[in-house]
């Protein structure tokens, strides 16, 4: 099979040169800039910031807004500078593409809104925009459940081509752009334009994924590398202890600094401390029932708590059942405090006694968020054998 | 029962830090038995509470009750004042958590006591997902800030501007003769007698920020200071 049918001299599954560079911009929270062949691009994200128009904003989740846009001189031609339908288009499923990867529910009623402008454009230019997107919001600290990477794979002289230049774009057959997070497993963006054999489109999809996996790795070394330039080692002070040491002492420095009170007067002082934040891990199981009269609870002492409970739950219970009983009955009832262990335990113990029941851990973060649904188990081979039927549905 | 990371390493997303049963903390997530990080940043480990951590090199600031905030008066309401906090949400401050005694909107003008365009120093009392955060300015030392310059430097610095024991910035303060205040949402507020003073302290606090993640960044600053102090 002759290699060099492709008219820049490269192999058919070979990559154009890819360069990520992070950090590039000051006035953004995370930026990046990427040259994948002749494209070249920056992308800049902005937030989690303040919703505007307010009305947009979701209750439970953030927005993810991707404005993409070509300069006038990206293409040969002069680019009328108005937005067009395809940089519409491709705002609009990069924004879809990445709010599935991004973990909105951290930010409830926020935006983020993400700015790439594309300087030079020679095919693949919305694989390369969703590569400076992924880049850039990292870069800017948004939690992310992965990385995307993407690629496009098309058809030039009936052979499946890896990373389309603008010139095999126009005179190829097909295109095929992939968005897709390796650890994961998961695409999140897939177009398809032309007429692919099953064959072809089976082997373009792997090629795209097997190369993905490389762009995302060189999308790792460029946001480690950042800090490398000015690193030698990271900083030895963070500490648990240190952590709540820095609450003190700004508050200590918030104190000693004094200043006029708006109004001086004999009301009582206000007391941040009876606020206590609600933490779902601190609720003990077994005290919800407990009767309002008998306890007496005291914030954070969960010692007295557990006296109390028992004390409530025992006592009507042995006078009903005294009299004809003769062994007593008002064993104390063990308190257990809810930790994870015994939840955990009690979970185990139910999967054991029903078989089919879905693994509910499969997901968990600092704040307890679920994603929305339920896990999805499609591998790659049914994903693929349904595009078969399809296929052969066209036949 | 593995982790893959050392300890302070960088991590980013989509690489794995462990695998087995551990306690997903700060910045990270589990997905199948395997943890991952949301954010870049540095790896740290809880032996105690096998909780694994990452810490963010980047980022913006994000609410959180008992926070000592520096924030900017944006609006005044009849009864409330709106206050930017540098956050994804706007920080309100409600007469009753700002002034001691009653407030009447009738006979008190809002405006007298905190108008447009001021700088408040304020403790976040409550927030939580639905509701903007809520801050007092009631507390001992908490209120109007006047004079002064405010700088910006990135929130998840503040633990390398403060030091240990509040080692770094008590340096600066006694070096540069200026009184300083740590908001921690990443707002500081320099005030000194002479500008050279405010000037050095600004430096050095944005050599903080610059170089939070190198180590021996406490020796660099006190040559820095101590240089200015000579001269």
């Amino acid at each position: 099979m002759t290699a060099t049918v492709r008219p820049d001299g490269r192999q058919l599954k070979q990559l154009r040169e890819l360069k990520v560079e992070v950090g590039n911009l000051a006035r953004p929270d995370g930026s990046s800039q990427v040259r994948l062949g002749k494209n070249m691009v920056i992308a800049s994200v902005f937030g989690p910031r303040e919703q505007h128009p307010k009305f947009l904003a979701l209750s439970d989740r953030a927005n993810v807004k991707i404005n993409y846009r070509m300069a006038t001189f990206s293409v040969g031609d002069y680019k009328r500078s108005f937005p067009s339908r395809r940089e519409k288009e491709i705002s609009k499923v990069l924004s879809e593409a990445f709010s599935s990867v991004v973990i909105t529910k951290h930010f409830p009623r926020s935006s983020i809104d993400i700015h790439v402008q594309m300087f030079e454009s020679d095919g693949g230019s919305r694989t390369a925009a969703a590569i400076a997107v992924s880049a850039a919001l990292a870069d800017a600290g948004i939690p992310m459940r992965d990385l995307i990477g993407g690629i496009a794979t098309g058809l030039y002289g009936d052979e499946v081509c890896l990373d389309l230049s603008g010139h095999e774009d126009m005179k190829g057959t097909g295109d095929m752009p992939i968005l897709y997070s390796p650890e994961l497993d998961e695409v999140s963006l897939f177009q398809l334009d032309g007429k692919f054999t099953f064959d072809q489109f089976k082997e373009s999809f792997y090629t795209s994924i097997e190369s993905i996996k490389e762009i995302v790795e060189v999308i790792k070394q460029a946001l480690i590398a950042k800090y490398m330039k000015v690193k030698d080692e990271i900083a030895v002070v963070d500490d648990e202890e240190h952590e709540e040491d820095v609450q003190t002492i700004i508050q200590d420095t918030f104190i000693s600094e004094s200043v006029a009170e708006p109004t001086a007067d004999e009301t009582p002082k206000f007391n941040s401390s009876n606020i206590s934040s609600f933490d779902p891990d601190d609720v003990p199981d077994g005290t919800t029932d407990i009767p309002e009269e008998t306890v007496v609870v005291e914030p954070a002492a969960t010692e007295l708590r557990e006296e109390t409970a028992v004390e409530a739950v025992s006592e009507p219970v042995s006078e009903v059942m005294a009299e004809p009983v003769s062994e007593p009955v008002s064993e104390p009832i063990p308190f257990v405090p809810a930790t994870e262990e015994a939840v955990v335990e009690k979970t185990t113990e139910e999967v054991v006694k029903t078989e089919p029941v879905e693994d509910e851990t499969w997901y968990e973060d600092s704040l307890g968020l679920k994603p929305m649904g339920k896990k999805e188990t499609l591998s790659n081979d049914d994903v693929l054998r349904d595009i078969e039927y399809s296929f052969e549905e066209d036949d | 029962m593995t982790i893959n990371i050392e300890v302070k390493d960088i991590v980013t997303p989509g690489q794995v830090i462990a695998e087995g049963d551990y306690k997903a903390g700060d910045g990270v997530i589990k997905i199948d038995k395997r943890y991952y990080p949301t954010i870049v940043g540095t790896f740290s480990y809880f032996e105690k509470r096998e909780e694994l951590r990452v810490r963010p090199l980047e980022g913006r600031y994000y609410p959180k009750v008992g926070d000592f905030i520096i924030g900017y008066v944006e609006d005044v309401k009849l009864t409330s004042w709106m206050v930017n906090i540098r956050g994804p949400y706007a920080g309100v401050l409600l007469a009753s958590n700002a002034v001691r005694g009653r407030f009447d909107p009738i006979k008190d003008d809002a405006r007298r006591i905190y108008d447009t365009g001021e700088v408040v120093r304020a403790e976040i009392v409550s927030f939580d997902r639905t509701r903007d955060p809520q801050l007092t300015t009631k507390d001992h030392g908490l209120g109007k800030l006047n004079g002064g310059r405010i700088i910006e430097i990135n929130p998840n610095h503040i633990p390398r501007l403060v030091g240990r024991k509040g080692s770094m910035i008590s340096m600066i303060k006694k070096h540069t003769e200026s009184r300083i205040l740590v908001g921690q949402n990443g707002r500081v507020w320099i005030k000194s007698d002479t500008l050279e003073n405010e000037e050095m302290a600004q430096t050095a606090i944005r050599q903080v920020s610059r170089e939070a993640h190198v180590s021996g960044l406490t020796d660099r600053i006190k040559l820095l200071l101590e240089e200015h102090s000579n001269n």
